[in-house]
């Protein structure tokens, strides 16, 4: 069995691309939250995010991150590599596709297709739309709004296995190579590069472009208001007593994953060793966490079995930590359940409380980003910290960095469905050891 | 590295043709035939409604989406089939996804309509495999996976991965599509050819376990029981060995620029391998049989069975 290792990391943060933006932001605890403005939130209860300054598409995002990723690594290209993406589709594509036909007065709805929804969401409006009748007191003044268009961006990059096809054509992938796009919400990207570490560990491949990434878009937005997720105060206070919730944020990364073997012989610079990970389902709840954490706790235990380490060894937990008061408190309890006494001892944060929940980005980002905080040797902070929580007892670094030795870093994800992901990394100077 | 198999287990399929495997054979060579005799507009006198009574799941819409997903598992649990659930993997694949779901919410967005916040889409591959794992206890590795053109490889490609794993016992790979315009548009303009792909509300699972090396494969005739004790899915009650034995990387295979007919868009080399299996297993075909899987932008796989 190969042994793995990260070579390059493309990465971006809701205050920018690369290392220094995200020093300056998540190591240095400065959060990035503000007022939305790439969408109308006037509808909407919240109005807050991470939103970046990036213009450009969902897809571009994509590319942008594989060139840097790819640069880093020192490779021109992604010949010889597999691809390994956790992302979904760009939303404005499906509502670019359906805005053409609702503003053409014709929507298309399709034989067969279920067009109704819950029942409570049920309207008139839209029936009447269907039968090709104007709702009653006209069109809704939202889709007569020009800040409401979205951009033409074409409705097949909604698909993300297109994006998978897109950067492995751009980036001269051979037709023949191991190309796969996971969709499995928030643990998408961090089960991709568990994928990717299969592939190579098994030789299967020698290297994989892997990782994910995430915009602020106004449908997503929509959802998570409409089930009342975001924090209240327009901060994510991650393991604080007085957490209200989650928030949304831009950004993402991708890695370059190969074996050591290679990475050695191609004098490649080796930012981290990926020991082992751990995946697991809760079989508890369609959406909500097993209260004890059992799922992610067993996520934490294979990852530990596959790395061969005791729990002891775990210098760092950067934890998933999305601020919502059920997810801090069953993380808190995994944790606790997985490393025993060890947890009272391990630093744990959330860096969601900086950039916001990437969603399915948030695995390859907080990946990047532990790599990051063990080339520095620091904590980052759980910033927005004000509580402590009796449920929540363990050291989570409260809105200060702090500096400390990292050698092995444990970085979790989970997501609706009760999924966890557990990833095991460790610093470059000990992959020698 | 070791050369081991993936050994089918059983296979179950749903859609316009009910439950059997049989039965989509039929469907998809009676769909072949009409397009090939006429022009692409007959795919859609071919547009039939799910037979199958699939049981509702709680949650979300009037999507046939998870009540497929849900029917898939429901049948291999029948069948006596999954050993130890909690060393059961999952892999649910889909090149569209929950069409209904995505479709109905953007639609609303659009009205201005009140958002139901279970209307999420990116949620439902996710949600369907957790009500499945509560319902059953599956604390296994679960995946969901987008993919273009079909799904065979990249489902077979984590299998493969996953099947090495000390905590994975089998592995269940599932195959979902739902029928809508939308698809059929894009099917259309990644294919480049309206009249070889369709969507229909359908899916396709096999479940697989880790089996020997190809090169010396466990002396099994065809007569004996499986060790597990288990019956066949197929109802013959002499469980055949049905490896997948090699899947190979391999340019397209429409060499001569003539696309065959996919009913099953999305599924396609997934519903043969079923079919294959089952007729290798039924002693109705000798093996080995290949399989190709076709992805957009060129390449593929080739996937062999062996009995």
């Amino acid at each position: 069995m190969n042994r793995v290792v990260i070579s390059g990391i493309g990465m971006m943060v809701p205050s920018g691309f690369g290392e220094e933006a995200a020093r300056s932001s998540v190591l240095a605890g400065v959060h990035q939250f503000r007022p939305i403005t790439r969408f109308d939130t006037s509808p909407f209860r919240a109005g807050i995010a991470a939103e970046s300054a990036f213009t450009g598409s969902l897809l571009e995002l994509g590319l942008r991150l594989a060139a840097d990723a790819l640069t880093s690594a020192g490779l021109a290209d992604l010949s010889s590599s597999a691809l390994v993406l956790g992302i979904q589709g760009d939303y404005n594509g499906l509502q670019h596709y359906w805005r053409e036909r609702i503003d053409m007065g014709t929507p298309q709805v399709a034989a067969g297709q279920a067009a109704t929804v819950a029942s409570s969401s049920r309207s008139a409006a839209w029936e009447s739309e269907s039968e090709g009748a104007e709702p009653e007191g006209g069109r809704p003044e939202r889709l007569q709004s020009e800040h409401m268009a979205p951009a033409a961006v074409p409705a097949v990059e909604f698909l993300p296995a297109f994006h998978m096809q897109t950067i492995a054509e751009r980036y001269g992938m051979s037709p023949l190579g191991t190309r796969l796009c996971l969709n499995n919400a928030c643990i998408a990207s961090s089960n991709a590069i568990g994928v990717a570490y299969e592939l190579i560990r098994q030789g299967r491949a020698n290297r994989v472009l892997c990782g994910g990434y995430s915009l602020v878009t106004e449908e997503m937005f929509a959802k998570f208001d409409s089930g009342r997720a975001f924090a209240k105060d327009g901060r994510v206070r991650a393991f604080s007593a007085n957490r209200s919730g989650m928030l949304l944020g831009d950004g993402g990364a991708m890695l370059v994953l190969e074996s050591l073997e290679q990475a050695v012989r191609r004098g490649a610079t080796i930012h981290a060793e990926l020991l082992g990970w751990g995946l697991s389902c809760d079989a508890f709840h369609v959406c909500q966490p097993h209260p004890h954490g059992a799922g992610m706790a067993l996520a934490i235990e294979r990852a530990l079995q596959a790395s061969g380490l005791p729990a002891d060894q775990i210098d760092y937990i950067h934890a998933h930590g999305t601020g919502t008061p059920l997810n801090d408190r069953s993380e808190t309890a995994a944790i606790k359940q997985a490393l025993g006494a060890a947890a009272y001892r391990t630093p744990v944060s959330s860096t969601k409380t900086v950039t916001g929940h990437l969603l399915e980005g948030t695995g390859a980002l907080e990946t990047a980003l532990s790599v990051l905080a063990m080339k520095e040797g620091i904590l980052p902070p759980t910033v927005g910290f004000e509580q402590p929580d009796e449920s929540c007892d363990l050291d989570y670094v409260p809105n200060e960095p702090r500096s400390a030795r990292l050698r092995r870093v444990v970085n979790l994800n989970a997501s609706f469905g009760g999924n966890n992901t557990a990833l095991v990394l460790q610093h470059p100077e000990e992959v020698a050891r | 590295m070791s050369r081991g198999c993936l050994r089918v287990i059983a296979s179950t399929c749903v859609g316009p043709w009910g439950e059997t495997i049989e039965g989509m054979a039929n469907y998809i060579e009676s769909w072949s035939q009409q397009a090939s005799a006429a022009s692409a507009a007959t795919s859609a006198d071919m547009e039939l409604p799910l037979t199958a009574e699939l049981a509702p799941v709680p949650g979300f819409i009037e999507s046939s989406f998870n009540p497929l997903v849900y029917r898939i598992i429901q049948m291999h649990l029948e069948s006596g089939n999954i050993h130890q659930p909690e060393k059961l993997a999952i892999i649910l694949a889909s090149a569209m996804g929950d069409t209904a779901t995505a479709d109905c919410a953007s639609r609303n967005l659009l009205a201005g309509q009140v958002h139901n916040p279970l209307l999420f889409y990116q949620s439902v591959p996710n949600s369907i495999l957790g009500y499945a794992s509560r319902q059953f206890g599956f604390t296994g590795r679960m995946t969901a996976l987008a993919h273009q053109g079909d799904g065979l490889s990249a489902l077979l490609e984590i299998a493969t991965l996953y099947s090495e794993l000390p905590d994975v016992g089998q592995v269940l790979v599932i195959g979902v599509e739902l029928h809508s315009t939308r698809a059929d548009e894009l099917l259309a303009e990644l294919s480049g050819d309206a009249a070889v792909m369709r969507s229909c509300d359908h899916a396709v699972s096999l479940l697989l376990e880790r089996s020997a090396s190809v090169d010396a494969p466990p002396d099994r005739s065809a007569d004996q029981e499986d060790e597990h004790g288990c019956v066949d899915a197929y109802g013959s009650g002499d469980m055949a060995m049905v490896c997948i034995s090699e899947i190979e990387s391999r340019r397209s295979e429409n060499t001569d620029g003539v696309r065959r007919a996919r009913p099953l868009s999305g599924n396609q080399g997934l519903a043969e391998v079923a079919i294959a299996a089952e007729r290798m297993s039924r002693g109705e075909m000798t093996g080995p049989a290949v399989v190709y899987d076709d992805r957009f932008g060129g390449g593929g796989y080739a996937v062999t069975l062996n009995r």
